[in-house]
């Protein structure tokens, strides 16, 4: 029989213990680690020369708490003599106990529960039972003595002790080898490895090399990899770019005169609300562009470009310097719109922030695809084609327009994307041809075609992830390492 | 963005069709998604440019246009009559500004049908339109009273903390100082008057006092079961938002079959809008269409017929030249607004998608495509990228790194104590990584490529973006020279010329920190995290880092 040298010595242990023992006496007897004793234990037993059985056997042990406890007393017995035949509140409880309310109130549960105390307005009063109680040895008590001294616990004080965090309950297992058959142990013939001197010798001629377990475990290795999201964002900018756009960046801190002013977004728009944005106290304002373009988007507003009505109101130049986190990527297009003549196609994706509370669908801060084309001939028909055609090298054969409504763009559609699997439609994100008074103001009269998407929910999608805090916050560098793309 | 539900057979008689499934896939085209559809009940939600929507009745008629039932504008009558509305000079006493609710815009109706559908409705539009149009009551809000209660001519005026009447749904006398205490919509909209010192109402010409602005309407000319007439009222800051939400109001209650008359506001000369006028106006407005504009932009051939059908679809009206728009529309502010109503009454699915030849040239932003080179670089090491969030906090930056205060951009609303600043620096993320990861397998070895925010007079936003690189390694024998080993393998791909120098920063072990330079540029820091920073972080395993600007790489 072939064997690994290390089977060989848990062998050799197993012949002095007299053919049985724990894995840890036959470490100890063939001189390896208890680990090695029980993997090649296991091993040997594959090839049915020894027998292994796992054995289980329960551990209660007290925590720190407990042994506090079991040395300075139960709290309950504390609070039964604080109590006295007074009633009182909680904090008043609390404070004469010497206890924090939280614990007060845990203990009082307890006391409930045996009947011992009685809560009337508030106040918690002894009852005959708890009076009789006082300086007696509780059963909770009693346990915790038992359990010190390894003496047997009626089940259901020990269930409580351990929900009271006063005993740790854990399943150890140990192993057992029985020699089987008397198996003869060759004198070492082959060798594990090849090396260097065989090689230099010419020895490995000579050489009989053992046999692996070509299935046996082996540790996990961890190379580096890209995080999902730089995969997706690196294939969406190779989209653009053969579609041949320019790719753009801006600031993430904006002032609201680029994130709502210049794209026609009225100063008590719901969007600018304080639930919806973060403001900033530091820096304390930001500067304005070009004077001209400044008042040509104050005119927009008040009364309207050409052929247009405007909000008709008086627009603040400094209610647009508040700096605020910018809450999409259409700043960057409204910037970059500026400062382009058409033709020109531009793209940007960037991390955009939303004043809303963490959770599995929802995240302060994520990253959006933002797009323009600006050209004299575009039209509504040409914004669906992109944005068909982006999604059809994302992946997504089937995409759908639907109206919808942004202060900035008319022909506002949202763009939905069928999941064959889930037979649903999901939207991923809005788009519209920019209304006259966000473009004429930065100096362009031809349509301008623009967009807003999601980079995260197309990757939860194809990932199947539920939980959008997977992006940003876990970094869980287990599913980073292992997760299929 | 708002969601009604309505009641489907309510709705469906104000339609005039019973309606299939398919027929309610149709309307969602109207850009008006479908949000609940029972036997009972339908939701849908209502986008912000039509606030006339919000009504049952209002959503109604849009539906009956879109669907071919019932097209083109509906004229409402708005018949004369003598009710007045004086308003004080105190009302409006802040020349030029409209801060105090100097704004109004009345109307009466009458022969209104109050049945357990049309309540509902009704009270469902008064609260949608409270929080659209009205912003939470902030711009404007809806006062609505039984007319047979009311002495002509009505009153708006001030009075001060002592003046005493019956809040709605309270038995007893009480005076606007109790009232403010009491009321459970004073408090929630006490924010609201915070700097006044007296406060609006509308009092009728034998002293009784009808509301409490912004908060309550008194018991007096309440809404009874038996009212079928009432008298309308809606005051703010903005005319122009009382306006609007009064049209939809009266329209949708003409729906119904009531009928509307109107009420003249006298203003003081000279002040608020200086003048007596009459409301409600519900004549359309008329706005010439570029048609060759409009077919331009949707890539269409539309004759002036069906452009009239497609806006007749829409409950518009168009003469070859004019579109005619009704009253409760007051998103159409740009012939673009038209367009897309056109667009709409086409059908988006309609409009076959295609790629236009612009001839233009892929450009990719440089610093974008040198993050990939360091990323690859980073990733052929052994390291995994990782990516937090910019939103950070100050004692995760400076506190818990021992580092100190840099200036930084301070979040003035925070919702929670963990964002309350855009971080400075890497660092402080990759330690919240390694410590969010105790329990993943050892040894952690990780980067990131990305974005900080500087604080930074000289632009124009008084900050600037800084894209930095940071990279960590941590289990039971990291150490400096590790780190120093991957900094030179990494930099080494970039250049020859790499310099340690001794570092003072706080982060590190003194005498385990240098500061890097590259190129003969101070580029970043590398060293051993210092104990208590660990510690800070709750990390069990030393660390060493590296944090490097990426532009002075480059």
């Amino acid at each position: 029989m072939d064997l690994h040298p290390l089977e060989r010595k848990v062998l050799e242990g197993l012949k002095k213990l007299n053919g049985s023992g724990t894995a840890e006496e036959v470490a100890e007897a063939g001189g390896v680690e208890k680990i090695q004793a029980e993997r090649f234990g296991y091993s040997l037993s594959q090839k049915g020369v020894v027998d292994l059985q796992k054995k289980e056997s329960q551990v209660i042990e007290l925590t720190e708490l407990g042994k506090k406890y079991l040395k300075d007393g139960l709290p309950e017995n504390k609070l039964l003599k604080t109590l006295g035949s007074d009633s009182k509140t909680v904090p008043e409880i609390a404070k004469s106990a010497g206890l924090e309310p939280r614990e007060v109130s845990a203990i009082l549960g307890i006391l409930r529960k045996n009947a011992f105390v009685s809560v009337l307005d508030g106040k918690v009063a002894l009852t005959g039972l708890g009076k009789e109680a006082i300086g007696k040895e509780l059963p909770a008590e009693k346990a915790l003595v038992s359990v010190s001294k390894s003496e047997k616990v009626d089940e259901e004080l020990l269930q409580m002790l351990k929900k009271r965090g006063l005993v740790n309950i854990s399943v150890k297992a140990h192993y057992e080898l029985t020699l089987k058959n008397d198996v003869k142990i060759e004198a070492g013939k082959t060798e594990q490895l090849l090396t260097h001197s065989m090689l230099k010798t010419g020895a490995w001629k000579k050489t009989k090399f053992r046999k692996y377990d070509i299935n046996a475990p082996v540790p996990k290795v961890y190379g580096g990899r890209f995080h999902p999201l730089t995969i997706a964002r690196n294939k969406i900018r190779r989209i653009f770019l053969e579609l041949g756009f320019e790719e753009a960046e801006g600031p993430l801190v904006e002032s609201t005169f680029w994130n709502f002013d210049a794209l026609f977004q009225p100063q008590d728009h719901p969007a600018r609300d304080l639930a919806d944005t973060f403001y900033l106290k530091n820096p304390k304002q930001a500067n304005l562009p070009d004077k001209k373009i400044v008042a040509k988007v104050k005119k927009a507003h008040e009364e309207g470009t050409v052929g247009a009505t405007g909000w008709q109101y008086d627009w603040q130049e400094d209610v647009s310097k508040q700096p605020i986190l910018r809450t999409h990527c259409t700043s960057v297009s409204a910037r970059w719109l500026a400062k382009r003549k058409p033709p020109a196609k531009i793209f940007s994706i960037g991390r955009t922030f939303r004043n809303e509370t963490l959770d599995y669908k929802h995240l302060p801060e994520f990253t959006q695809i933002d797009g323009i084309v600006i050209d004299e001939n575009v039209t509504f028909k040409d914004l669906l084609g992109y944005l068909k055609e982006f999604f059809y090298r994302m992946g997504f054969e089937k995409v759908r327009f639907r109206p919808a409504y942004f202060p900035y763009t008319e022909m506002s559609t949202e763009i939905e994307v069928w999941l064959e699997d889930k037979k649903e439609w999901i939207e991923l994100g809005g788009s519209g041809i920019f209304r006259p008074e966000v473009t004429e103001p930065l100096g362009i009269t031809t349509p301008v075609l623009a967009w807003g998407l999601s980079l995260e929910r197309p990757i939860m999608m194809r990932l199947g992830l539920k939980d959008i805090r997977s992006f940003y916050y876990f970094n869980d560098l287990k599913w980073l390492r292992e997760v299929e793309l | 963005m708002a969601n009604v539900t309505f009641s489907r057979a309510d709705f469906e008689k104000l339609v005039g069709k019973k309606l299939t499934d398919s027929d309610y896939t149709q309307i969602e085209m109207m850009g008006t998604p479908l949000d609940g559809l029972t036997e009972e009940e339908i939701t849908f939600e209502v986008f912000p440019n039509r606030p006339d929507m919000l009504s049952i009745e209002g959503f109604a008629r849009a539906v009956q246009g879109f669907l071919g039932l019932k097209t083109g504008l509906v004229n409402y009558n708005v018949n004369k009559s003598k009710y007045e509305v004086i308003i004080d000079k105190n009302i409006i006493a802040k020349e030029g500004t409209d801060e105090w609710r100097g704004c109004t815009a009345f109307a009466v109706v009458k022969n209104f049908n109050f049945n357990d559908d049309s309540v509902a409705s009704f009270m469902q539009l008064q609260d949608k339109l409270g929080i659209t149009i009205g912003r939470k009551r902030r711009k404007c809000s809806i006062g609505t009273y039984d007319l047979r209660d009311i002495n002509w001519p009505i009153k708006y005026t001030d009075v001060g903390l002592d003046h005493k009447f019956i809040p709605l749904g309270f038995n007893n006398e009480m005076t606007v100082k109790e009232c403010l205490e009491k009321h459970p919509k004073c408090q929630e909209y006490k924010h609201l008057t915070d700097s006044w010192k007296s406060y609006p109402i509308y009092i009728d010409n034998k002293k009784n006092t009808m509301c409490l602005m912004p908060f309550t309407n008194a018991e007096f000319a309440k809404i009874q079961e038996d009212t079928t007439d009432m008298f309308i009222e809606v005051t703010g800051t903005d005319f122009k938002a009382c306006e609007e939400m009064l049209n939809v109001i009266v329209s949708a209650c003409a729906d119904r079959g009531a009928t509307i008359h109107e009420v003249t506001a006298v203003y003081p000369k000279d002040v608020g809008r200086g003048k007596t006028f009459t409301t409600p106006n519900l004549n359309p407005s008329e706005m010439q269409l570029d048609m060759k504009y409009a077919n331009q932009l949707l890539d269409l051939d539309l004759k002036p017929a069906e452009i009239k059908k497609e806006l007749e679809k829409m409950r518009m009206s168009f003469d070859g030249k004019n579109a005619l728009i009704p009253a409760y529309r007051t998103d159409i502010m740009h012939n673009i607004d038209i367009v897309e109503d056109i667009a709409i009454g086409h059908g988006y699915d309609k409009f076959e998608p295609r790629i236009p030849d612009i001839a233009t040239i892929g450009k990719p932003n440089p610093a974008e495509n040198f993050e990939n080179h360091l990323r690859t670089a980073m990733v052929g090491l052994g390291f995994q990228e990782v990516v937090n969030f910019v939103l950070s906090n100050e004692d995760k930056e400076f506190v818990d790194t021992r580092r100190g205060v840099d200036p930084h951009v301070e979040i003035w609303n925070p919702k929670t104590a963990d964002y309350t600043t855009a971080r400075t620096a890497l660092a402080p993320s990759l330690l919240s990584t390694l410590a969010m990861n105790a329990s993943s397998e050892m040894p952690h070895k990780i980067f990131e490529v990305g974005l900080t925010v500087q604080i930074d007079a000289k632009e124009e936003t008084g900050t600037r973006n800084e894209r930095r690189i940071a990279s960590a390694a941590s289990h039971s024998g990291a150490n400096y020279s590790e780190m120093k080993a991957y900094t030179e393998a990494f930099l080494g791909q970039l250049g020859k010329d790499i310099e340690f120098k001794e570092s003072n920063d706080k982060l590190f072990i003194e005498g385990r920190a240098v500061n890097i330079h590259f190129n003969g540029k101070h580029i970043g820091v590398m060293g051993e995290v210092h104990p208590e920073v660990l510690s800070n972080f709750k990390i069990e395993y030393p660390v060493t880092l590296f944090e490097l600007k990426v532009e002075k790489l480059l």
